[in-house]
């Protein structure tokens, strides 16, 4: 068994670029990064169906400008740069590179459940894999694994399922929170090993909750490699049944709720 | 006095709608909304002729756009009043409402090809139409309490009840024939409001129910799919006869009250699968095959309203958020469709399959109604946490 795989859902997203760097921080670097290439015909075709033309557009620009721009991301934001400052890694996210100057191998995939995929998988005998963006998974994948296939999911599970959870948590009344768990063939539905509520501060919109809680994910993430490495993660009994599945929340009742949180004057 | 920003964009939306329904009516001397506006169908003058169905329909939203914007309530008044003789003239001796777009006096047209063909057809009885002229009519008497409406409402009621035969199949409709398609459902809630109305008949709750239940027995129990929602008794069908049957089971249900509750949830489990088709592609199909296939080729402007406002009743219902989230997702992809004069396409593209290349009245109604329960829905969950 060699350690664990990151998948990724393009070469310059920034997430992905900052867990690799913390993780090479703490000595406990992937054995393999897995990387989605975004120009093959089912990634588009998945993207235009999600996002619609002029959305696929936009980010097949922002993906095309980043790569004049070695140190910018197509998804990077304040918050980001902020926690790689706090522990003072580098603002690189070019994976590629990454990969190369810490030695670890790089595969461009066309898609994380394709047959090639998991022949890299089996090949390495990679051990568990922690999962940052590339798509829905299928059941091949996921068991191509010993151990699990780690994510960080925004918002409280089992409650909130799905797109858009910290949000959907505010709007609901739960604490948004993170939820570290297992993927399986559900969707959240995989077992659960830790539940972080996301920091807050005064005034804090949507947005921002977004994005710390994105940041409260690497942690989480980072730690759960820690725990693997050490012995393995123990998942806790469900406080209930799962709940619904829930999808990206409408700029219309994003509104309501910006207005309930008092981010937003009425007039 | 709107508040929001969400409630800026719809009001504007829905008084441009009503705008262009009030020059609908305008164009036949308000006698009757013409059924679609079209240059390419109709050079010279643009619009259809009237069609008594939808300006049934519309009069209710008509009457709920005066209480909401007082500065066009004179317009909406010469709607109303000249469409409701309009209508009432052309009641046939059995009660019944005819079918079709009226030329003249007891010659109307059924279809397109109708139109293109130059065919003109005697009055024909239509229960589905009845049903959606009796929507207007109740609306108008509850308003003014007139006994002359009450009397041929009571005539209409007559008609419809006898209508229904054995086992609850609706055997005359101009249109339909002797399908009897589960769409009549959106036909056979107006009855059971009109028999509230007027006091209730046990034997027309009877006759109604009977139909309602044929029409749930007929279903997929895994997949909650209801046969024959298609134009004509057919298992594909547009999402706006998806709509009717859906919209009639549930109307249907809150008129029964209690009783009615396997109508609703019938309603409820399709609602929930058309849910998950919607936000899983972040749009709707314009139709469904069997067992909720999806035809994705052209979006049914009108039936994504009117499904939305089901969405609205299922959310008051179980207060399930999702619901709401995913109604507003819908106003707004029909709003994106919505012309500068306020029409809107039958489909989108504009030649796709339901309507091509016409703007209904029925569309812009859906669209308005749709609107103000969006509005109200979304204005009461923001000022209810305030």
């Amino acid at each position: 068994m060699s350690g664990y795989v990151v998948t990724c859902s393009h070469s310059r997203s920034a997430h992905a670029a900052a867990f690799i760097s913390a993780a090479c921080a703490r000595n406990q670097p992937p054995a393999g990064v897995l990387v989605v290439n975004p120009l093959n015909i089912h990634q588009l075709r998945e993207q235009m169906r999600r996002h619609g033309a002029r959305r696929l557009f936009e980010k097949v620009l922002a993906a095309a400008s980043a790569r004049f721009r070695p140190h910018a991301s197509s998804d990077d934001g304040q918050p980001l740069l902020r926690w790689l400052e706090e522990r003072q890694l580098p603002r690189e996210f070019d994976i590629r590179g990454l990969c190369k100057r810490h030695g670890i191998p790089y595969y461009s995939v066309p898609n994380l459940n394709s047959d090639r995929t998991i022949g890299v998988v089996t090949r390495h005998a990679f051990r568990y894999a922690v999962y940052l963006g590339g798509g829905i998974l299928r059941e091949q994948f996921i068991s191509a694994f010993s151990g699990p296939v780690l994510n960080a999911h925004q918002g409280p599970l089992p409650e909130i399922r799905g797109m858009g959870a910290i949000a959907w948590s505010l709007y609901l009344g739960l604490e948004p929170s993170v939820t570290l768990h297992g993927i399986d063939a559900g969707i959240d539905t995989g077992p659960i090993y830790e539940i972080r509520p996301v920091p807050r501060r005064p005034g804090m919109g949507i947005d921002e909750l977004n994005a710390e809680s994105v940041n409260l994910g690497l942690d989480m993430l980072l730690d759960a490699v820690d725990a693997m490495e050490k012995g393995g993660l123990q998942a806790k009994t469900p406080s209930g049944t799962p709940g619904s599945q829930y999808f990206s929340m409408h700029d219309y009742l994003r509104e309501v709720l910006e207005y309930r949180i008092g981010r937003r004057s009425s007039g | 006095m709107e508040q929001f920003a969400f409630e800026r964009e719809i009001a504007t939306a829905t008084q441009r709608g009503l705008r262009w329904l009030v020059e609908s009516f305008r164009v036949n001397g308000y006698e009757g909304s013409s059924a679609w506006s079209s240059r390419l169908l109709h050079p010279v003058h643009g619009w259809s002729l009237p069609y008594p169905e939808t300006t049934g329909y519309i009069i209710p939203t008509l009457y709920a756009g005066r209480a909401r914007y007082t500065q066009l309530a004179g317009e909406f008044r010469r709607c109303i009043d000249g469409s409701v003789k309009w209508l009432l003239a052309m009641q046939m001796p059995s009660g019944a409402f005819p079918g079709g777009h009226q030329v003249r006096d007891g010659v109307h047209r059924l279809a397109l090809k109708d139109y293109l063909l130059h065919r003109e057809h005697p009055a024909q009885e239509s229960f589905f139409n009845s049903a959606q002229i009796v929507r207007g009519l109740v609306e108008h008497y509850r308003q003014t309490r007139d006994p002359e409406i009450r009397t041929r409402l009571d005539r209409c009621r007559t008609y419809m009840t006898q209508a229904i035969g054995d086992g609850g199949r609706i055997l005359r409709d101009a249109y339909a024939g002797k399908s009897s398609p589960a769409y009549f459902a959106y036909a056979l809630a107006p009855v059971l409001d009109l028999d509230n109305e007027l006091g209730t008949d046990a034997e027309v709750r009877a006759r109604v129910t009977a139909a309602l239940d044929a029409i749930i027995a007929d279903r997929n129990g895994d997949t909650a799919f209801i046969r024959r929602m298609g134009f004509g008794g057919v298992d594909t069908a547009l999402t706006h006869t998806v709509a009717y049957t859906l919209q009639g089971l549930l109307e249907a249900a809150r008129h029964i009250g209690a009783e009615g509750k396997r109508f609703r949830d019938a309603a409820e489990k399709a609602l929930a699968r058309i849910f998950r088709i919607a936000e899983l592609h972040k749009k709707l199909p314009g139709a469904f095959g069997p067992d909720w296939s999806p035809i994705w080729s052209y979006v049914c402007v009108t039936g994504n309203c009117q499904l939305g406002l089901s969405f609205l009743e299922v959310w008051r219902m179980n207060t399930d958020s999702r619901y709401l989230n995913a109604a507003g997702r819908f106003f707004t992809q029909a709003l994106a469709t919505q012309r500068r004069d306020g029409a809107l396409p039958g489909s989108w593209p504009i030649w796709g399959r339901y309507m091509a290349l016409r703007w209904p009245n029925w569309a812009v109604k859906y669209f308005v109604d749709f609107g103000f329960e969006l509005g109200d829905a979304l204005g009461s969950e923001a000022r209810l946490a305030s």
